[in-house]
């Protein structure tokens, strides 16, 4: 097959890397659906923020126990 | 007149503190408010107690602005929606055509001879897997979907709800 093009692979070669190609190009196309996935590194505590949020631009208009 | 409720120090006021914050010029690291917003937005005790908040606020200004941030989020979270649900249809759905018609492809091959032995098993074995896994992350995505589809209408409805709170903001002085 493909002698034309001065390429001497049996039939089965083309179809075993046809075939293996199309899984990489599967496998790859996961790989990326996963990695894209990944949750962000959370940087800081929700109870953190909850504590440090400005709360003395509060002071007339909303009572916040101190 | 009755004495203004004390709030506690929790997800929902420190929202309406934020967006006061912002408004008067404050500048705050977009991720917090983010997680906050996150954070109130999937509870209905915080919800509640946001609400409480800003019927309970003397400045109606600040129910507008927590409603504003509420719609901003929900616009976030919708394009975070569509993005998914692009890269499930334009990747997703053809890495597993393409496992699919390679398991089809090895089954043929190894019926018709051409590929024969171990090289047969093989190349099925790869496409199988290969199909499984391009499923699982399908799944995956499609339930990531459902998340943001779910977060973004949480928050539209709450910035509806808050914006009706607001204008009985600082009635019951």
């Amino acid at each position: 097959m493909f002698e034309v093009l001065g390429l001497d692979m049996g039939l089965e070669t083309v179809i075993v890397s046809a075939i293996a190609g199309a899984c990489t190009l599967s496998f790859a196309a996961s790989v990326y659906l996963f990695y894209r996935a990944r949750p962000q590194p959370e940087a800081k505590d929700i109870d953190e923020i909850v504590r440090n949020a400005p709360y003395h631009r509060l002071h007339n208009i909303l009572k916040i126990k101190p | 007149m009755t004495p203004l409720p004390e709030f506690e120090r929790r997800p929902a006021t420190a929202l309406v503190a934020m967006a006061n914050a912002l408004g008067m010029g404050d500048a705050l690291p977009d991720r917090d408010l983010t997680r906050i917003i996150q954070a109130v937005v999937s509870s209905r005790a915080e919800r509640a107690a946001l609400l409480a908040a800003v019927r309970a606020a003397n400045d109606p200004d600040s129910g507008l602005t927590v409603a504003d941030l509420l719609t901003a989020y929900a616009a976030e979270a919708g394009e975070g929606e569509a993005q998914e649900r692009d890269s499930d249809q334009v990747l997703g759905q053809w890495a597993q055509r393409l496992a699919a018609g390679a398991l089809l492809a090895s089954f043929g091959a190894a019926i018709a001879g051409t590929v024969t032995g171990g090289a047969a098993f093989g190349l099925t074995l790869l496409s199988f897997s290969g199909f499984i896994f391009s499923t699982a992350s399908r799944l995956g995505s499609r339930s990531r979907m459902r998340v943001k589809a779910q977060e973004r209408e949480a928050a539209e409805t709450l910035a509806r709800h808050v914006l009706e709170a607001a204008k009985s903001a600082g009635g019951e002085d």
